[in-house]
């Protein structure tokens, strides 16, 4: 088999050995990404484009789950981290077989990089409308009429003010959002890649390398942006998922079920997205957007908490319905049952 | 003598302060069949992982025919059949899919092999791996290991949690793959009657250091237990450093010990003022004195 044959070849498998989950996460794309290009109607108002507490902890999970698959099986490194992975047991099976090892290491790359892309693509779409304004803030005791005149008059920049609030003005630059697609590729897909093989070749233990590997993109990528009470969030989820892994004190089992990476960042996006639901439920939105004036922080946490409130919701019923055809289907299989076990599996 | 496999004083450790391995040094020559023998928590499950790849040595080297098993190549690798332990297998895909997969992967894949092993293990290939009974995942991850004829076989307790004839079938296909193909073959089990029916060398690990690795035949022949009793009451017990195993009791010391030559036996019982006679043991007989209490 040639190299690229072996690479395909192994990435059937990572996808056929756990189809559902790759299912879902392109169904949880194509429901983002709609999500989000159909908030273009809000093009003509004002508003923050920086990431909302909820996207944060998406990244975080996000995060969480790719570095795992990055790692999946790899019994060098890995061993209670395991069950996490997208991919679990994968690798020491693909590990034996007749494959260019150096393949298999590839492909968790580029099943990573993937996930990257697919998990961030609705924070890049809505940041990278090309119609969204990058919008910058300047705030002076003085006045800022001077600057404002001659920034607005730079032609390199295509400038234009949005809001003037005396001591404080915001200007906007169109088409902002271009450059800001190229930099968040290169921030989260080449960074990211780049810290995990470093701490992969350093051969850290499990814990330490979470740890920095989980934190040290962060202030690379949002320390200029992100509140400090995510950072709190920060260190609590990762408080957390040391407790789970019971690095800090034996933590019991259904407890650990409850802070796992997997489920305690949904419970809270859960939350806020109930939060969100009920504070911006549509007839209520119509009216805010009817009556209100525009507020620059309003839209963006709005949009993103009401997309969530979509996806758990609807996401929750299908993954009910997929469940129930299942076992119906599986049913119907195995249409002869002797004392639970089936004739064909038994 | 063509070396296959080979450990090179290989230490590895998982916690600092206790070592899975130490110094474990080993050559198995082409078309051995080769049985690797120890208590639970011995390191035979790390030493074959070491072999195969999943494990880096912390200290020393593995060569695997004639390769460092880290750094392969596919062309390499198309000569090796692994089957770890259980869990091994993705669970989601069915037998026919994963069969289908595999045998992309090798040129040599012998298709009339896989029908008969299908049908002797009587392997309902449409149901998902999970669906199937942990025996019958066993035989279908040994499928997978040998339908390629290899040249070389790693199995990680293979006849766990199969039934007696399964078993059996297993034995005779390793057997008659070492016997067509020339395939060397190294296996790991607690079954030691398993072992001795199949096996023409085995090794014995007990707290990681290989205490014994040499031909079954050559290790039932040069360890015996010797038998050394007094007439009289309460005789002081025969002490022989370097015997596996010393037990002493009711006018009698039993000694398990590599015997060389019946001189030194009777020099040592001469100075005990006892009687003595030598018996030879089978392999678990062997295996336990081996790997118990030295004393008791």
């Amino acid at each position: 088999m040639k190299p690229l044959q072996q690479l395909f070849h192994i990435l059937k498998f990572q996808v056929l050995i756990y189809p559902y989950r790759f299912i879902g996460l392109l169904l949880y794309v194509v429901f983002m990404v709609t999500m989000q290009l159909s908030s273009l109607r809000y093009n003509g108002l004002p508003w923050e484009s920086h990431p909302s507490t909820s996207y944060f902890l998406f990244l975080l999970l996000s995060w969480v789950l790719l570095e795992q698959s990055v790692f999946s099986g790899d019994s060098r490194f890995v061993s209670g981290a395991r069950p996490l992975s997208l991919t679990p047991g994968s690798f020491s099976f693909l590990w034996t077989r007749a494959l260019d090892r150096n393949l298999i290491q590839l492909s968790q790359i580029v099943l990573y990089a993937v996930f990257v892309i697919v998990i961030l693509l609705p924070g890049i779409t809505q940041l990278g409308q090309s119609m969204e304004p990058l919008q910058i803030r300047f705030q002076s005791p003085e006045d800022n009429g001077a600057f404002q005149r001659a920034l607005l008059a730079e032609p390199l920049l295509g400038a234009y003010q949005f809001y003037d609030y005396g001591k404080r003005i915001i200007v906007a630059i169109p088409y902002g959002g271009d450059y800001r697609i190229g930099l968040w590729l290169f921030q989260n897909v080449g960074l990211s890649l780049l810290f995990l093989w470093i701490f992969k070749g350093l051969n850290l233990s499990e814990a330490w390398r979470d740890m920095i590997s989980i934190i040290l993109p962060f202030p690379l990528f949002y320390g200029l942006i992100l509140p400090w009470y995510a950072w709190l969030l920060v260190m609590l989820s990762l408080l957390l998922y040391l407790a789970y892994l019971g690095r800090i004190v034996p933590t019991p089992r259904p407890f650990r079920l409850l802070i796992s990476p997997l489920v305690l960042p949904m419970i809270i996006i859960l939350m806020i997205s109930a939060v969100g639901a009920l504070k911006f439920f549509p007839p209520f939105h119509r009216f805010l957007e009817r009556y209100l004036p525009p507020d620059p922080t309003f839209y963006g946490d709005q949009f993103l908490l009401y997309a969530h409130y979509h996806f758990w919701l609807w996401g929750g019923l299908a993954l009910v319905a997929i469940v129930l055809i299942q076992s119906i289907v599986r049913k119907a299989r195995t249409p002869h049952i002797v004392s639970g076990v089936s004739p064909h599996c038994s | 003598m063509n070396t296959i496999i080979e450990l090179r004083n290989v230490s590895h450790s998982f916690v600092a302060w206790q070592n899975v391995l130490k110094n474990v040094s080993l050559k198995i020559p082409r078309g051995s069949i080769y049985g690797l023998l120890g208590r639970n928590g011995a390191g035979k499950t790390t030493c074959i992982r070491l072999l195969v790849g999943l494990l880096k040595p912390q200290e020393g080297s593995v060569t695997l025919l004639q390769e460092d098993p880290l750094r392969w190549k596919s062309a390499v690798s198309q000569q090796l059949g692994y089957m770890g332990e259980s869990g091994f297998l993705p669970s989601n895909m069915t037998g026919k899919r994963l069969i289908s997969w595999t045998k992309k992967l090798y040129p040599q894949w012998d298709e009339a092999l896989e029908k008969r092993l299908i049908e002797i293990f009587r392997l309902n290939l449409l149901c998902r791996v999970s669906s199937l009974s942990l025996g019958q995942q066993r035989q279908l991850a040994f499928l997978l290991a040998v339908a390629f004829r290899p040249a070389v076989l790693i199995l990680d307790e293979p006849a766990g949690n199969l039934d007696v004839v399964a078993r059996r079938q297993f034995l005779e296909e390793i057997a008659a793959l070492a016997r067509e193909s020339e395939t060397t073959v190294l296996f790991s089990s607690h079954i030691l009657s398993d072992v001795e029916r199949v096996a023409d060398r085995v090794g014995i690990l007990s707290n990681g250091s290989l205490l014994v690795d040499e031909p079954l035949d050559d290790l039932k022949a040069g360890i015996r237990q010797v038998r050394f009793f007094w007439d009289r009451p309460g005789p002081p017990p025969v002490q022989i450093p370097a015997a596996y195993r010393n037990r002493a009791g009711h006018g009698e010391t039993h000694v398990t010990l590599r015997f060389t030559d019946s001189e030194s036996i009777q020099k040592i019982a001469t100075a005990a003022g006892c009687s003595w006679e030598a018996c030879g043991l089978n392999l678990e007989d062997l295996f336990v004195e081996i790997t118990g209490e030295k004393q008791s």
